[in-house]
């Protein structure tokens, strides 16, 4: 089996199909040494899509890894819906790559927000398409092509609306919350689904707003949990729900969404995730979880080593670290995470 | 109403995020004299502000219940510290705990946990002056020396802007400011091992703590001078 028939096994159930457990980065696999060798530097590779295809590539290529993510931020859907993104030019002249931001939240309303009547080829979907055909061609039956998108929980409550209006609504008005989030739903799938025509293999919901560090459960429940699960029943490629922070209290639900895959990060142990996934649904893959800055970029390779043991032995179904990649992340680190997971990953047949 | 029954409504209107009945009480009250204005704030606003956060420490409590109590702090803000600074004008003692610079650094708009922060500063009675969102390190150290704060606490969420971090200290380290004013980072992206690494002088998981935290260093800072004025005598 190589890289693209592991990830599609685990993704499409077939896991106990798999010689080898995967090793994937589901979010933003961009690093410096990236960017320099492949000549693809922030912020034009956000928006050339043969420049975020080599960047989206080079894990895979230099490292490894078994799968290729593009873009490599989170503002992609709140531009398409309006929000002016500051790009990081000027920082990025002086050498310095932050993550692209919005420049200010603009809609007050959910009337006020700006729906293109061509969402195909509005602003960066089009470049991201672009470079999903671009890696097919190159990468089609070696590594799972993956697109990581931003649901509209996360893109309302950080990008698009004001974040403390948007969150005290959910407090002061509920109603307003809810339609906001069915304003933006339709608008969403249209999106992942314009990557599924354009040949992508998977897609990633990285819903970093909706973690337990910022709303309970119950919120989860009432306003992320059933568009969530209408969004990823509206995706006609498999997808990997994937939400950073403490997630514990929330795995069951999670699952409940109907994804193919949930990737958590390193706040909550595989062991407890792994026995509450269990819970709703035996077996169900899971991925995670080693924590990108102080184990993949601090830490060196034997401890990289050690940590991709334990949550092999603690039941993920892929290695992956628990959020995009450090900037500064050393190849080599990543190699470390590549090879161990070769060396504890494979499956006795 | 007597003064207990009433800073005790206070603190549950907050505590419940009601702000008109908080906000009422106040304007009914607040000329009768029935408690001062600094009472009102400490053990009315401020009280609130401790048990939501003690509330928020134990899981009861999340972003958007703890938004609402920020909201009714702000609002009863507005009527109670106008008379504090008079009063305090009048006596001639306006002694705060401390001035605090407080931001989250450049790249980053996620800014929900410093204004509980600053909101909880506030109601500990610091001088709060808050730079919102998406501060470049520069800001920060301007702002610092314009009002000479005591801490500098900076926050982020999201892990590429850590090195504007590094870029604070490391300019507070040139502009030679190091020594004359402390520093305290948090926000998720942040570790205790990220403050040692660059420098910082204390590091805050949430807000709760990051209030507890600067007291602390606060402290620290009038007993070092409290030791050098007695060395100078």
């Amino acid at each position: 089996m190589n890289s693209y028939e592991r990830v599609i096994a685990v993704l499409e159930g077939k896991k106990a199909e798999v010689d080898q457990i995967p090793c994937v980065n589901t979010v933003s696999t961009a690093t410096l040494e990236f960017m320099q060798k492949e000549d693809a530097f922030w912020p034009d590779a956000h928006k050339d899509p043969e420049k975020m295809a080599k960047l989206g590539a080079a894990a895979h290529k230099y490292c490894g890894l078994d799968n290729i993510t593009v873009p490599f931020d989170m503002t992609v859907e709140a531009e398409v819906f309006g929000t002016p993104i500051d790009f990081r030019e000027k920082a990025a002249k002086k050498g310095r790559y932050l993550w692209p931001g919005a420049k200010r939240s603009v809609a007050e309303t959910p009337e006020s927000i700006y729906i293109p009547d061509d969402i195909a080829n509005t602003k960066r979907v089009a470049v991201i398409s672009k470079a999903v055909k671009i890696l097919k061609e190159e990468y089609g039956d070696k590594a799972a092509v993956n697109v990581f998108m931003v649901p509209p929980f996360t893109g309302l409550s950080s990008y698009i609306v004001d974040t403390i209006k948007f969150m005290m609504a959910m407090k002061a008005d509920t109603p307003l919350v809810h339609r906001f989030m069915e304003t933006l739903t339709p608008p969403f799938i249209e999106i992942a689904n314009t990557y599924a025509d354009a040949g992508v293999d998977m897609i990633t919901l990285h819903d970093m707003g909706a973690p337990c560090d910022n709303i309970s459960p119950a919120q989860f429940e009432e306003f992320v949990f059933p568009y969530l699960k209408q969004i990823i029943a509206g995706i006609n490629v498999p997808v990997v729900l994937n939400i950073c922070g403490r997630t514990e209290p929330i795995i069951g639900k999670m699952v409940e969404c109907g994804a193919n895959a949930i990737a958590v990060d390193e706040k909550d142990s595989i062991a407890n995730v792994r026995s509450l996934a269990d819970e709703v649904t035996p077996g169900y893959p899971i991925i995670g979880n080693l924590p990108p800055k102080t184990v993949i970029h601090q830490a060196p390779p034997e401890v990289i080593r050690d940590k991709v043991k334990e949550v092999i032995e603690q039941g993920v179904d892929m290695v992956a670290p628990g959020c995009d990649f450090w900037i500064q992340t050393p190849s080599e680190k990543i190699q470390a995470m590549v090879d161990a997971t070769a060396e504890f990953g494979k499956k006795q047949k | 109403m007597d003064r207990e029954e009433f800073l005790n409504a206070v603190k549950d209107a907050l505590v419940v995020g009601d702000k008109e009945t908080c906000v009422n009480l106040i304007n009914e009250n607040i000329d009768a004299g029935i408690a001062t204005p600094l009472d009102i704030l400490r053990l009315g606003l401020g009280a609130g502000m401790t048990e939501a956060g003690d509330k928020y420490e134990s899981g009861e409590y999340f972003v958007p219940e703890m938004l609402m109590c920020v909201d009714v702090m702000d609002a009863a803000m507005e009527i109670v510290m106008p008379r504090i600074k008079e009063e305090m004008k009048k006596k001639g003692t306006g002694e705060s705990p401390g001035k605090v610079v407080i931001g989250v650094v450049e790249g980053d708009i996620h800014d929900i946990g410093k204004t509980i922060t600053a909101s909880l500063l506030e109601a500990a009675g610091f001088e709060v002056f808050d730079l919102g969102r998406d501060v470049p390190a520069e800001d920060f150290i301007k702002k610092a020396k314009e009002v000479g704060a005591d801490v500098i606490a900076a926050s982020t969420l999201m892990t590429p802007t850590l090195e504007v971090m590094e870029e604070l200290h490391e300019d507070l380290e040139e502009e030679g400011m190091r020594d004359k004013v402390k520093t305290i980072i948090g926000g998720g992206a942040t570790s205790d091992e990220f403050a040692e690494e660059i420098g910082a002088d204390g590091y805050a998981s949430d807000a709760v703590e990051g209030v507890d935290a600067i007291k602390q260093m606060v402290e620290e800072i009038k007993m070092a001078m409290a030791e050098l004025e007695k060395r100078v005598e």
